[in-house]
């Protein structure tokens, strides 16, 4: 006898999920939290390496804090990145500096890290599909709480709040294991390039420090402030003064373009430097190997810090 | 998004229900969301190793790690709180299984009598619908090894599920009390 076919008549009876009982769960509320959470832990690793340049980081960025207006070769003539590159780091310091003149309290372990972010995304284009400046974004807000000590996640779904537990992240989204990371902006980098996959270098690295930022509502000041020391010393990291946030209000951002079409943004407060969002723009048309395209211009996905605090319980706002 | 985070989420909706399912018919369905979450997790930042072809059973085997970690965490933590649904079950009174069964009952008591190695290589091939290649990569076994193991655990479920039958007639006569 078939031993398979057996074996499955017999335990199809028995089984407590039949064959596609839990489908949708992919994109339910949980499923899609759970998404987030894992893509945010670190960036994919580009299947082109991008153009590497030669950048000598380490005395820039004591130029650069020294107020110095650094000349570096670049190869792309038609762009001041002289301007531009010491301008991403002049703004970067400045960001760092600003955090410790806010006031801090740490959250104890048995409190709770809220942040309410509202994201914009354009969705990724299945094959045939192209996605183009004026396709529609979905909009989703995000309410997540975390608890410090970072034993458990809980979010609202259908006006109930779930609490469950926490997953392993990369980058942390917990306080206590964020506050654990090196807070000397050389150390911090070189874990950030570490934690990125081998050969993706500067890029995820980027992306790595962004997640940081933006999945946590509470950091540490030493630690926020060495998140833009260290991106800082990323080659390549240019400034728009004339940048906008989610909300169309003016705001600086500080960008890296990796994989030669993704703009990878921060967007910082022009007047207090705080952290308010990120984008995601397409720099140049692409098609991915299965045939979905993003036009230039495209946003692929932007993100706007509504609310982050400490509370007592989960469910509370700050 | 860049290309390889288009295929992991092509990966995602593809399969998370799926390696979701296998979490939930194991333990409670709050740690299945974990467990499928470290999965894709590890799925992620080891996207290079993720067999294009057949990436399912990658997934369950990693989930399967995932589930044993899970399962010796919550042991040293907590010596059996029940939460895990092989252990909860064990605990649970037989005479549920003696109180004229429907068919799922009566397989899933003769399953719980069975060692876990048996059961697992009955459950993926009964529930998760996997065939004996998939099930052995599951496993991190050969298809050979994988094959005779199923036949044996497929004997030895037919062999409980008669000792179950004979059992049945004299303990439904008895007066039991639900924790008995």
């Amino acid at each position: 006898m078939n031993d398979i076919q057996e074996v499955r008549r017999m335990l199809a009876p028995a089984n407590p999920v039949p064959p596609g009982g839990l489908a949708g769960s992919a994109q339910d509320a949980a499923g899609r939290a759970a998404f987030a959470r894992v893509t945010a832990s670190r960036p994919a690793p580009p299947r082109r390496r991008t153009r590497a340049r030669l950048v000598a980081v380490g005395g820039l960025a004591v130029a650069v804090a020294a107020g110095v207006t650094v000349a570096q070769n670049t190869d792309d003539p038609g762009r001041p990145a002289v301007q531009q590159l010491s301008g991403a780091q002049v703004v970067l310091v400045k960001a760092a500096d600003a955090v410790r003149t806010r006031g801090f309290t740490a959250p104890r372990p048995d409190q709770w890290v809220y942040v309410e972010t509202r994201y914009r995304r354009s969705g990724v284009p299945r094959k045939g599909e192209v996605r183009t400046p004026a396709s529609p974004l979905t909009t989703v807000v995000d309410r997540l709480w975390t608890k410090a000590d970072g034993t458990r996640l809980a979010y609202a779904e259908k006006g109930r709040l779930v609490v469950s537990p926490t997953g392993s992240a990369m980058p942390p989204s917990d306080y206590a294991t964020v506050a654990r990371l090196p807070r000397d902006p050389d150390a911090l980098l070189a874990w950030a390039r570490r934690n990125a996959p081998p050969k993706a270098g500067d890029d995820r690295a980027f992306g790595l420090l962004s997640s940081l930022l933006n999945n946590n509502g509470v950091l540490p000041p030493d630690q926020e402030a060495a998140v833009y020391r260290a991106m800082a010393k990323i080659p390549r990291v240019v400034l728009d003064r004339a940048a906008r946030d989610g909300r169309g209000r003016p705001a600086l951002g500080v960008s890296l373009v990796v994989e030669g079409y993704v703009k990878q943004e921060i967007l910082l407060d022009p007047a207090t430097y705080a952290y308010r969002g990120h984008r995601a723009t397409i720099v140049r048309d692409h098609t991915f190997p299965d045939g979905g395209t993003f036009r230039k211009g495209t946003v692929e996905s932007e993100s706007m810090r509504l609310a982050a605090g400490v509370v007592d319980r989960a469910g509370q706002r700050p | 998004m860049p290309d390889a985070e288009h295929d992991f989420a092509a990966l995602w909706d593809a399969y998370y229900d799926d390696v979701l399912a296998y979490a939930v018919r194991r333990v409670d369905p709050e740690t299945a969301r974990d467990v499928a979450a470290e999965t894709f997790l590890v799925a992620w930042r080891r996207r290079d190793d993720v067999p294009a072809d057949r990436p399912f059973p990658w997934l369950l085997h990693v989930a399967r790690n995932t589930l044993a970690n899970e399962a010796r965490g919550r042991r040293r933590r907590a010596r059996l709180w029940g939460r895990l649904r092989d252990d909860r079950d064990l605990t649970e009174p037989v005479a549920d299984v003696a109180a004229g069964l429907a068919e799922g009952g009566r397989v899933g008591a003769a399953l719980r009598r069975l060692p876990e190695r048996d059961r697992e290589v009955l459950r993926l091939v009964g529930w998760e619908d996997l065939d004996a290649r998939d099930a052995a990569v599951v496993l991190g076994c050969s298809v050979k090894t994988f094959s005779v193991r199923l036949h044996r655990a497929r004997k030895r479920l037919a062999a409980v599920l008669a000792e179950l039958d004979t059992e049945r007639v004299p303990r439904t006569t008895l007066q039991r009390s639900p924790q008995a």
